[in-house]
């Protein structure tokens, strides 16, 4: 196949196939505007790319290996090498092709993508990345094609930011192979502006005795569609997928993630936390699919949410399709609004309202904060969540240090542990 | 009269939950530094007399008035009286899953009393007071009242009095689900920190177990949303010979 023949597969795909074509999603998804595909703005972030690179190293100690900027991209990263769209091999095509099979969304992200970013981790090594995505007006479409050979590890840190606020989008795929007794942790903290379009598609597979911990940090854009599958392939092969999902005003967000468990002794983990206000509406998807021999093979999926306001709108909506009798598999899912009883008995102590409603956020979603694995991202991941809930900023360059709004509490100091690490209300 | 001690005064106060009244013209002055007892048999109202002094949004103030020093608190925030100097024990005290006690409490004890005390000096106070109260295990870790005992929940709230220093607080039976070892640790560290910070205490029971480690100097009895007698000790052995039934007219 060349690039011709697969840009003309996806334009046809993208064309012909509906937003939602699976049935059992088919009442319950959120639908981005057409508007949104057809964009084409002239704008770079321009500026803005360097003040939020200079803020996320001075104030975060966060460097970015590679830097996405509407169609540029460059990478420092002996790991990541850009690829040329137009001059890609057939392999990387089919892989872009075959991941996705009818999707409209996968068809879009691939028919405008004029580059790709190809990460390669060879046997025994280890590979840390950080990237930033800025979009401007001009949308970015990207396609991030990672590869960690038998004992490799990477730590893989995506930050989505944008500086306009006029109708934009991005729109990513991310596609991983982890061969066997390798490592992997993805984090991605997607933190677009109010009016741009988000698409996040994800597709991991995980070899044998290999570990995948993976973080998504939903907190911008106007409507967030993610998509994603996690495959343990391997035998023993292991995976945490740690989903946290704020939305303020007019936010719409549907996040959708399958865990399939395809081999034996395999363990999947989805945690989806959603805290959701104002008029925002978010749809939490988990689905566990155990295949057929998996046996002996654990799978966890709870979804819950908490609403600060009764106008937010949550929609859970957990699936599963069990084909092995020898396994051990469960399924949550709850909602509960701003309890008015805890938050007397909290006032009733002194803390004002708002500081009372902040710390109940931070019991909810706290533990979910500190499971990301990364110092450096954990702390822009809990500045940005708890600076949008104190003024519901969306997608702004977080210009505080993490230590303003949060307190980091490391095991090495003094506080022995007692005062673990938290928000900061104040 | 002393001028520096703060007063709470409750004239003739009506509360109403749901359009049921269940306050009925009460009336009752604590100073600090006064130990009261306000004793009454189930489903009197004392715990709704608590809550509706701390503010709870459910309770309606439908006649009369409550007053700090001379200024009436029913348009104040249930965070703004908790910063005059009034505490309430609860009897029931929610369970907050994910909040840490020991964040929890010096949060609070930050919008108390400001940048006066710092993290190390609250932490050594947490853990002294800890020790008297005979936690067991680390409770500073664990989430706020999240699986906690009965009994811890209750030295839990006496912990929180014992940092927050409240200028009158309302223990609302502090007793209710403890054994007689745990009473008595709850009643000997309360008596120590009222007496430490000259606290005016309201204790709330309707069981005058706790009673013999505690010595009230004022004893109201409430019945049916009234206060029925005042007075002092001979109250206290008046119910106990007789119940509530004598009080009843
Ligand atoms: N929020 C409420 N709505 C309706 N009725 C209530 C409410 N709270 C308390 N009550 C009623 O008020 C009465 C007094 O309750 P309470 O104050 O808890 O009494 P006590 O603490 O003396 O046992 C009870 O009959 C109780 O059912
Ligand atoms: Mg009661």
């Amino acid at each position: 196949m060349d690039y011709n023949e697969f840009k003309r597969e996806s334009e046809r795909q993208f064309a012909e196939q509906p937003q939602e074509g699976r049935d059992m999603y088919k009442r319950n998804f959120i639908k981005i505007p057409e508007e949104y595909f057809t964009l084409n703005g002239k704008s770079k972030s321009g500026q803005h790319a360097d003040m939020v690179i200079k803020a996320l190293k001075d104030n975060f100690g966060i460097y970015f290996d590679v830097i996405i900027d509407g169609k540029d991209i460059l990478s420092t990263s002996r790991f990541a090498k850009i690829v040329d769209m137009a001059d890609a091999d057939s392999g990387l095509l089919k892989i872009l092709l075959e991941k996705y099979p009818n999707n409209k969304f996968a068809a879009l992200i691939n028919s405008k993508s004029q580059k790709a970013v190809v990460i390669t981790v060879k046997k025994g090594e280890s590979a840390k990345i950080n990237a930033l995505v800025l979009n401007g007006e001009d949308p970015v479409y990207v396609q991030f094609v990672v590869n960690v050979e038998d004992e490799g590890n990477i730590e893989f840190f995506q930050f989505f930011c944008s500086g306009v606020k006029e109708k934009s989008a991005t729109g990513i795929i991310n596609i991983a192979d982890i061969g066997r007794n390798a490592n992997a942790n993805f984090i991605a903290v997607h933190n677009e502006g109010s009016e741009t379009a988000v698409m996040n598609l994800h597709h991991t597979e995980i070899g044998e005795c290999s570990r995948l911990s993976q973080h998504f940090v939903f907190t911008g854009g106007s409507h967030v569609k993610s998509m994603g599958k996690v495959k343990l392939r391997g035998q023993l092969s292991e995976s945490e997928t740690n989903e946290i999902v704020e939305a303020v005003l007019d936010q719409k967000m549907d996040v959708n993630t399958e865990i399939v468990n395809a081999s034996k002794g395999s363990a999947g983990i989805l945690e989806s936390k959603a805290v959701l206000s104002d008029n925002s509406v978010c749809m939490l998807k988990g689905f566990a699919t155990i295949e057929e021999g998996a046996t002996g093979s654990r799978s966890l999926v709870k979804e819950s949410s908490l609403l600060m306001d009764n106008t937010a709108r949550i929609e859970s909506i957990p699936g599963m399709a069990i084909r092995e009798d020898d396994v051990k598999a469960t399924h949550s899912a709850s909602t509960a609004p701003i309890d008015e009883e805890n938050l007397f008995y909290l006032l009733s102590r002194g803390v004002d309202r708002n500081s009372a409603m902040k710390l109940m956020v931070d019991g909810f979603i706290g533990g979910s904060v500190l499971k990301i694995g990364d110092d450096e991202a954990r702390g822009l991941a809990a500045s940005i969540i708890y600076e949008k809930l104190k003024n519901k900023s969306i997608g702004l360059t977080p210009e505080n240090k993490a230590d303003t709004v949060y307190e980091v509490v490391r095991a090495d100091e003094k506080a022995e542990d007692m005062l673990r690490e938290h928000y900061k209300y104040r | 009269m002393n001028g520096e001690n703060m007063k709470l005064e409750i004239r003739n106060l009506h509360v109403s939950a749901e359009g049921k009244e269940i306050i009925k013209g009460l009336s009752l002055d604590i100073n600090e530094g006064e130990f009261h007892v306000l004793m009454g048999p189930n489903g009197s109202g004392k715990t709704t007399l608590g809550k509706a002094i701390m503010g709870h949004p459910k309770l309606k103030i439908t006649e009369g008035d409550m007053l700090v020093d001379g200024k009436s608190i029913l348009n104040m925030k249930t965070d703004d009286r908790a910063k005059l100097g009034i505490f309430l024990l609860f009897q029931n005290p929610i369970e907050v899953d994910g909040i840490g006690f020991a964040n929890f409490l010096h949060s609070a004890n930050g919008a108390m009393h400001g940048n006066t005390v710092t993290t190390s000096d609250f932490l050594k106070e947490f853990k002294e007071t800890s020790e008297k109260l005979k936690f067991s295990g680390n409770m500073a870790q664990r989430s706020l009242n999240a699986g906690f005992s009965g009994g811890e929940k209750k030295k839990g709230e006496v912990l929180q009095m014992a940092i927050l220093k409240p200028k009158i607080a309302i223990l609302d039976e502090p007793d209710s689900g403890l054994d007689v070892d745990a009473i008595k640790i709850v009643a000997e560290n309360v008596n120590e920190i009222a007496k430490r910070n000259n606290t005016g205490i309201l204790l709330i029971t309707h069981y005058s177990r706790i009673l013999n480690y505690m010595k009230p100097v004022f004893t109201h009895v409430m019945i049916n949303g009234r206060i029925v007698a005042n007075g002092g000790a001979e109250i206290i052995k008046a119910v106990e010979s007789h119940g509530y039934e004598a009080f009843t007219k």
